[in-house]
């Protein structure tokens, strides 16, 4: 290998242009003309050493401006030693895949710089100073993909929203089998609601055996105000203030409704890393939705506003399998307390449902099995996209017990194998009035309900019991992250039990829907702008509409699976017909806490990862040898210049000696 | 041209003198002295009795041209023309035509087969010998007898210190010098760009050199020659002109004539 290579040869096409005017110069050079004179009395010696010295002088500078042209070009060039320039992409055939934070936090702004915009211009720079023979690809947030840098118009998809580090590590991965010299570059603040994602991304990194740069675009002195949970009552409007590494004062809260001022505070004397509980009341008007800011200069703006919906309802898509004959009850009932939160119940048979239904449903309940469903096994089989809740109710029949212990066998490996048919009339207890499902309700023997026929064997934390102790609601979770409530006996209509006939029936429903909704952690009407949520209304028989502040956005959402919003605000999604569903679209709360760290990954695989900050990246990427070559390239053109400016003199010098 | 320093017996009457000892009475005004009883005596102005030589550089220097007119051509027209001034005045006018030395000389005369003579000399003497200027006005100075007028039609392309010596030479022998330095428009004006080679018309001496250094070394040297030959009639007070080649004839002898009035 040569000591010495160029990162853009091409520019040594320029030295042809050089040959050309060096040919120029010896063709276009003035021919000798004899010339007959009168005398040549005064033209005297030292006229001829002059004439000599002129014309040295001349082919000198000619020789030093050739030679600093020459020197421009090699600088254009760029030369570099093979073995150590570039050596942080291992070499400069690397594939450069970058991946630039998509979250919001990468909006913090100081200096009128934002974190995302700081490492565009890295990206920016790298590709100005990378030579042709490294490729440099960038991850796009909207398609998901990497594009070859340079090739597109959008440099960059400016998209904030959810932590999508894993799509762009599985796409890398792809790639990388075909670019064998891929290297991996994350450009993150690498902030604590981050990590997670990038760990978890990185997780399996030392199987893909490739090297890995972390540029920590992590802000100095970092600070933040955020303002959140905002919610209005009457005429009165609160929300809360988060402070973070600051304290607020002479921060004004203003709340806006329809665009107009509606009323406004002053907040003073918040403590820094606490929460201000600001309530603002109103002028009275019509409206119900709105927007309370913060009047504040911060580094974090995306957080300075949150919206309001007086009038806004959350949705719980519940899909129930099993025969539906049997299973309409189970609707009925839930369908009895759907009043605060807007239940969306479906009913399927085995054979009718299909995973993307089960997938895109907040909560699975299971009930009355005929026959083994493909769909419920690929559903409880795999880890899925959302849907993290089933409520799982096993008959105490024996035909319906086989696909039931299939079903849960392939959930649960060690769980299923003692079940077994317990022929004994029980009557459920409500133990005390602590426990997770039953809280606030008396604990008694509920005596006018009979069980005749139940599942014993089936393990679990029983959430409500049997008089004999025996589990009759048990809590439990699988191996892909599922939170089973399950069941021991039928919930539809059967003849193992009159539960559907007793008052109970409706109350037990609602309470387990609820523990598992408050398990999941997801609440209905706040989503997170970008992320991707279950579309409550998918495979709707209606038309369902969208919109963002009184514009249509979507005809018709029924026939997506997942929908996400990016624009924080609120939204109405309205079934024809019905009563319309509001959904605030906000950040992530969690991108507003001003804590960063490092991923684990740094400190924890075997593989190359190095670990630079932005402002030493490029230095990093030209690498020292590269600098201080380019330093001597300089001084030698410098040098060049210096001597044609002293040549010219001396030809000044002689032309002014000669008169 | 010139002024005739006699007063003689002409016609033409100059002016009157009072009468003094030892003037001729037959020369007294009588009509003069009987208007006002003064004895004056009346002057007329003599015709002639001046002697003028023109002198030519016939040297290979003079051959030389950048136009359409040589320096000798121009140089023996001029001289043809001051020639037939002075014969018309019955001037008596010599000729010379030098180089190294002195190569023609015709003695002067005042007849009209002068003029004849002087051009038949002009149109035959061809310019391609070195020069050496200043030894030849030495030896035409050492041949003049009486005082005169001499005119003196050179590029002086020769050391300035032995003009000098020749110049001093002819006012040593009372002669009343007009210099006429002929130089060519390149000469005079030069200006070159490009590589050149020099090649001396007189000699066959060459020299390689740039444009830019030869038109600043020539510029330069030609000034310092001119100035010194200027210096050098200033003090021997001789009628310095210089004549360059791109000049109409005419013009250029009426201005030499109309200086030359003036001065008188």
């Amino acid at each position: 290998m040569n000591a010495v290579s160029f990162f853009k040869p091409e520019f040594f096409w320029a030295l042809f242009f050089i040959l050309v005017i060096i040919l120029l110069h010896f063709f276009k050079r003035p021919r000798l003309t004899l010339l007959d004179f009168s005398t040549l009395r005064f033209f005297q010696a030292d006229a001829v050493s002059s004439s000599r010295n002129r014309k040295l002088y001349k082919i000198l500078q000619f020789i030093t401006r050739v030679l600093a042209v020459i020197t421009l070009i090699i600088l254009f060039a760029r030369p570099h030693d093979p073995r150590t320039a570039y050596s942080i992409f291992g070499n400069p055939q690397a594939s450069v895949y970058v991946w630039i934070d998509n979250t919001f936090s990468m909006e913090y702004t100081k200096d009128s710089l934002s974190c995302k915009y700081n490492a565009e211009t890295i990206v920016d720079s790298m590709h100005a100073i990378l030579p042709s023979t490294i490729k440099l690809w960038c991850f796009d947030h909207q398609s998901k993909e990497f594009y070859l840098y340079g090739s597109q118009q959008e440099l960059h998809s400016r998209f904030s929203g959810p932590c999508d580090i894993r799509e762009a590590v599985d796409r890398f991965v792809k790639e990388a089998q075909a670019h064998p010299d891929a290297v991996f570059t994350v450009f993150s603040d690498f902030q604590k609601s981050t990590l997670p994602a990038i760990d978890s991304a990185f997780e399996n990194w030392s199987t893909v055996k490739k090297p890995l740069i972390l540029v920590s675009c992590t802000p100095e002195l970092p600070w933040n105000y955020a303002l959140q949970n905002a919610a209005v009552l009457e005429n009165r409007v609160t929300a809360q203030i988060r402070t973070f590494n600051h304290t607020a004062d002479a921060v004004r809260a203003v709340v806006t409704m329809n665009g107009i001022n509606r009323g406004e505070t002053a907040v003073n004397g918040v403590k820094r890393d606490s929460i201000a509980t600001v309530s603002i009341e109103t002028m009275k008007g019509m409206e119900t939705d709105g927007l309370v800011s913060l009047d504040v200069n911060d580094p974090m703006s995306f957080d300075n506003k949150d919206c309001f919906s007086a009038d806004h309802r959350s949705t719980l898509r519940i899909d129930i399998v099993g025969d539906r004959t049997r299973n309409y009850v189970i609707s009925a009932a839930l369908n009895a307390v759907s009043e605060r939160d807007r239940y969306v119940i479906s009913l399927h048979n085995e054979s009718d449902v299909t995973y993307e239904m089960l997938d895109s449903s907040d909560i699975v309940i299971v009930n009355a099995l005929r026959s083994p469903s493909r769909a419920l096994d690929a559903f409880v089989t795999s880890k899925g996209t959302s849907c993290k809740s089933v409520v799982f109710c096993i008959s105490a029949s024996d035909s319906s017990l086989v696909w039931s212990r299939e079903l849960l066998a392939r959930a649960f490996t060690d769980n299923v194998r003692s079940m077994s048919i317990v022929h004994d009339t029980v009557y459920p207890v409500l133990p005390d009035t602590v426990s997770e499902l039953w809280k606030q309700f008396p604990s008694r023997v509920i005596n006018d309900l009979s069980i005749t026929r139940y599942v014993r064997g089936f393990s679990g934390r029983p959430l409500v019991t049997f008089k004999n102790n025996d589990p009759f609601v048990l809590f439990t979770e699988d191996t892909k992250g599922k939170n089973w409530v399950v069941l021991t006996t039928s919930a539809g209509i059967t003849d193992e039990n009159t539960l559907f006939q007793n008052a109970f029936y409706v109350p037990l429903l609602d309470r387990c829907i609820s523990f598992l909704n408050q398990k999941s952690r997801v609440s209905r009407t706040v989503w997170n702008a970008g992320e991707k949520y279950r579309n409550p209304f998918f495979r709707n028989d209606k038309r369902v509409s969208v919109y963002f502040e009184q514009t249509l956005i979507s005809d018709n959402i029924a026939a997506q699976q997942l929908i996400s919003f990016n624009e924080t605000g609120i939204y109405r999604i309205v079934p024809d017909g019905e009563f319309p569903v509001f959904v605030k679209v906000q950040p992530d709360p969690a991108e507003s806490v001003t804590l960063y760290g490092v991923p684990h990954i740094y400190s924890s695989v075997s593989s190359p990862v190095a670990h630079i900050e932005n402002t030493e990246f490029i230095d990093t990427v030209h690498g020292k040898a590269a600098s201080v070559r380019h330093i001597a390239l300089w001084i030698v053109l410098v040098l060049l210049l210096l001597s044609e400016f002293f040549l010219v003199r001396s030809t000044e010098h002689v032309e002014h000696s000669g008169k | 041209m010139h002024k005739s320093p006699f007063h003689g017996f002409s016609s033409e009457f100059l002016e009157y003198r009072s009468y003094t000892p030892g003037d001729s009475s037959g020369r007294i005004d009588w009509r003069k002295y009987a208007k006002t009883e003064r004895a004056v005596i009346r002057l007329h102005e003599d015709e002639t009795n001046l002697i003028a030589h023109i002198l030519i550089d016939k040297s290979g220097s003079m051959a030389f041209s950048s136009g359409a007119v040589k320096k000798f051509d121009y140089a023996r027209t001029l001289a043809a023309s001051i020639a037939w001034i002075l014969i018309r005045q019955r001037d008596a006018v010599g000729f010379a035509a030098f180089d190294e030395k002195v190569r023609t000389y015709i003695p002067p005369r005042s007849t009209n087969i002068q003029l004849k003579t002087i051009i038949g000399a002009l149109d035959e003497i061809v310019a391609d010998s070195p020069t050496h200027c200043g030894a030849a006005i030495n030896t035409l100075a050492a041949g003049l007898r009486k005082r005169g007028l001499c005119i003196l039609i050179s590029d002086f392309f020769d050391n300035p210190d032995v003009i000098r010596q020749g110049l001093r030479h002819l006012r040593y022998k009372k002669q009343d010098v007009i210099l006429l330095h002929i130089l060519d428009t390149t000469e005079h004006l030069f200006k070159k760009k490009g590589s050149f080679r020099f090649r001396d018309i007189e000699t066959g001496q060459e020299l390689r050199m740039d444009g830019l250094t030869a038109t600043q070394y020539f510029t330069k040297g030609l000034s310092v020659h001119t100035e010194s030959i200027k210096g050098m009639c200033r003090e021997l007070k001789i009628d310095y002109e210089m004549i360059t080649t791109d000049e109409p004839f005419h013009k250029a002898l009426h201005r030499v004539l109309e200086k030359r009035s003036r001065l008188l």
